[in-house]
């Protein structure tokens, strides 16, 4: 049986965090703080189900899926954007900042070699 | 010597559940202030990012700095907009998910003084909003506050652990 561990926790986290970015497809003005574009919505939606899934599971290879995913997501969001492609319409500096904490953080989670006593420091 | 007196501040965890909550809050909402300089740094031409790197030359704050604004980034303003938005939008990533936090504070205070320096004396600015800006990555670098509902606080143990080299340089930047 697996077992979850404090980063098992943290990736479970960060799919939940992606999954509630989407809330800034609602919320506008002084509290519209990220951009997603309208093709980004799947993107977002699975690679966070995937990250949720490889914490439930204490899957790492479904952790680094997600990780790489949203990294990857990061940087064709980038050159879209810069191209001015419409599938990027909607996006931005914002878009690309939030996917890449994302990538970075879920594959930092899940490369990272296990420690003998998995206890998180500051929870 | 006093084991006390030799404890470093940052090795102290904050007392309570709610110091660490509005301590994650703090740098969670730092990473939403960068995500929101991020993005209107609108490739390929970077427009609004020209206007107010040139403020540092049309209203000068601290003489050398307008000159290196003047003579070095703005002849090469294209590279230098590409840097910022990477650092922007990475100091944005990073600090939501409290991975590296102290590195990422630091980056935070340059950045944060390359815009003072542009835009302190430009019209309808308020001079607080850059030194609040500047203390509150203070803040987040004194008390390291990746370790507090972010990554740092998950992955330390296991980079203390490690002799590699990455794991300890990810030990000072956590």
């Amino acid at each position: 049986m697996n077992v979850r561990s404090g980063r098992d926790r943290a990736a479970i986290w960060l799919g939940v965090g992606a999954l509630l970015s989407l809330v800034f497809l609602v919320l506008k003005r002084e509290l519209h703080f990220v951009d997603i574009p309208d093709a980004g919505i799947p993107v977002v939606v699975v690679l966070g189900l995937l990250a949720i899934a490889g914490g439930r599971l204490a899957n790492r290879a479904l952790t680094v899926v997600a990780g790489a995913g949203f990294l990857l997501a990061a940087i064709v969001q980038l050159i879209l954007h810069a191209n001015g492609n419409s599938l990027a319409n909607g996006s931005n500096g914002s878009t690309f900042g939030l996917w890449l904490g994302l990538g970075f953080g879920l594959l930092a989670l899940a490369v990272t070699p296990q420690q003998r006593t998995d206890s998180p420091e500051g929870m | 010597m006093n084991t006390s007196s030799t404890m470093r501040a940052v090795d102290v965890r904050p007392a309570s559940r709610l110091d660490r909550a509005l301590l994650a809050v703090v740098r969670i909402g730092l990473g939403f202030l960068w995500l929101g300089g991020a993005s209107w740094k609108t490739p390929p031409d970077f427009g609004g990012l020209r206007d107010w790197t040139g403020a540092a030359v049309k209203y000068p704050v601290f003489g050398p700095y307008s000159w290196l604004v003047e003579h070095l980034v703005l002849p090469n303003f294209l590279v230098f907009a590409w840097g910022v938005l990477l650092v922007e939008a990475s100091l944005g990533g990073f600090l939501l998910v409290g991975l590296g936090t102290r590195f990422w504070a630091l980056v935070g205070m340059a950045q944060t003084m390359a815009i003072t320096l542009s835009a302190l004396r430009a019209p309808n600015e308020w001079p607080w909003s850059y030194f609040l800006m500047l203390m509150a990555h203070f803040a987040i670098f004194a008390t390291a506050a990746g370790r507090y509902f972010g990554l740092d606080g998950v992955l330390r143990p296991a980079w203390r652990q490690s002799s590699s080299r990455l794991a300890r340089l990810l030990v000072r930047a956590s």
